[in-house]
């Protein structure tokens, strides 16, 4: 459980770090296609952040 | 006494030659069903959307037909998983990301184990990047079947309505399946079960899938069940109700 709140500090501390725009855009995909940010896809949700900053998409 | 002996004789080979096909039957009694995404459902019109947003759903439909899932069955059990490109290491980041969308939108488990004679199942969920493993009995879906038909793969299908409830959005879900009464399998793709006949296509929230092909295989491809790491239905419901409250709820 410790572990897991870890990760969680982290990834939503990666978060709120990236790029306001990136997340943006990854938040506004997430809520298009399942409608809200969820615990099933705040894990992916961070991901697409990073992809759409690594790639400049935002 | 001679035509006796023969009559014996013959009736024994029939019970043999009866005995071994049975075998053979029953060793070749394993299915390989393949499902695909043949539909995906955004939740609000992509139209609205940027145009950024919009040229991504593009290529996200389009990925979706790279997407294949594999059931392995049979009466006493089976293993469903997300199957074949999974193994590609030549991924770039792109496919990656879009392989990860497309999949959200079936929003299936990692993978799924079902017993069909001890009545239980045991699936892997991904959440927030931590694989959870939980045991429990199946989902009980209250199907109602409806007069609805139609065909699928040339086998005619039957329609049938359900509800589950989904413990980490804490909602009743409706699912529509089509099963086909001919292929006396009461499985599906993901935990979706329970039905006279094997479920050939769900209509879900996000995505439909369809089976697009069904194969007889050698018995003994069912990978088995995990065994470690295992949460109980009811301790998996608290690690979500905490994990809730503590980063949406509050």
């Amino acid at each position: 459980m410790k572990k897991l709140t870890l990760i969680l500090v982290l990834t939503l501390g990666f978060a709120f770090s990236a790029d306001a725009g990136c997340f943006e855009n990854a938040r506004e995909w997430v809520i298009q296609t399942e409608g809200s940010v969820n615990l099933e896809n705040v894990g992916f949700l961070i991901e697409l952040t990073a992809y759409f900053e690594a790639t400049g998409l935002c | 006494m001679l035509v006796k002996n023969l009559y014996l004789k013959f009736i024994l080979s029939l019970f043999f030659v009866n005995s071994i096909t049975n075998e053979t039957i029953q060793a070749q009694d394993d299915y390989k069903i393949t499902y695909a995404i043949t539909s995906i459902k955004s939740q609000k019109d992509i139209n609205e959307a940027s145009d950024r947003i919009k040229s991504f759903y593009k290529q996200v439909v389009e990925y979706t037909r790279n997407i294949n899932y594999t059931l392995v069955v049979n009466k006493k059990e089976s293993y469903f998983e997300n199957s074949d490109f999974l193994t590609n290491t030549n991924n770039t980041p792109l496919d990656d990301i879009l392989k990860k969308s497309a999949l959200r939108f079936p929003n299936f488990n990692e993978n799924v184990y079902v017993n069909y004679l001890d009545d239980y199942i045991v699936f892997t969920k991904k959440l927030l990047g931590k694989d959870f493993t939980i045991k429990q009995v199946p989902c009980n879906f209250n199907w109602d079947i409806k007069k609805d038909t139609r065909k699928i793969l040339g086998l005619n299908v039957k329609k049938a309505e359900g509800f589950y409830f989904n413990p980490v959005l804490k909602e009743k879900i409706k699912v529509i399946a089509w099963f086909a009464p001919s292929i006396p399998l009461q499985s599906g793709p993901d935990i979706f079960m329970g039905l006279p006949g094997l479920i050939m296509e769900v209509d879900l929230k996000g995505a439909i899938v369809t089976v697009k092909k069904i194969e007889q295989i050698k018995s003994g491809q069912i990978k088995p069940e995990k065994t470690k790491n295992i949460l109980t239905q009811e301790e998996y419901e608290k690690q979500i109700k905490a994990l809730n409250k503590k980063f949406l709820d509050e």
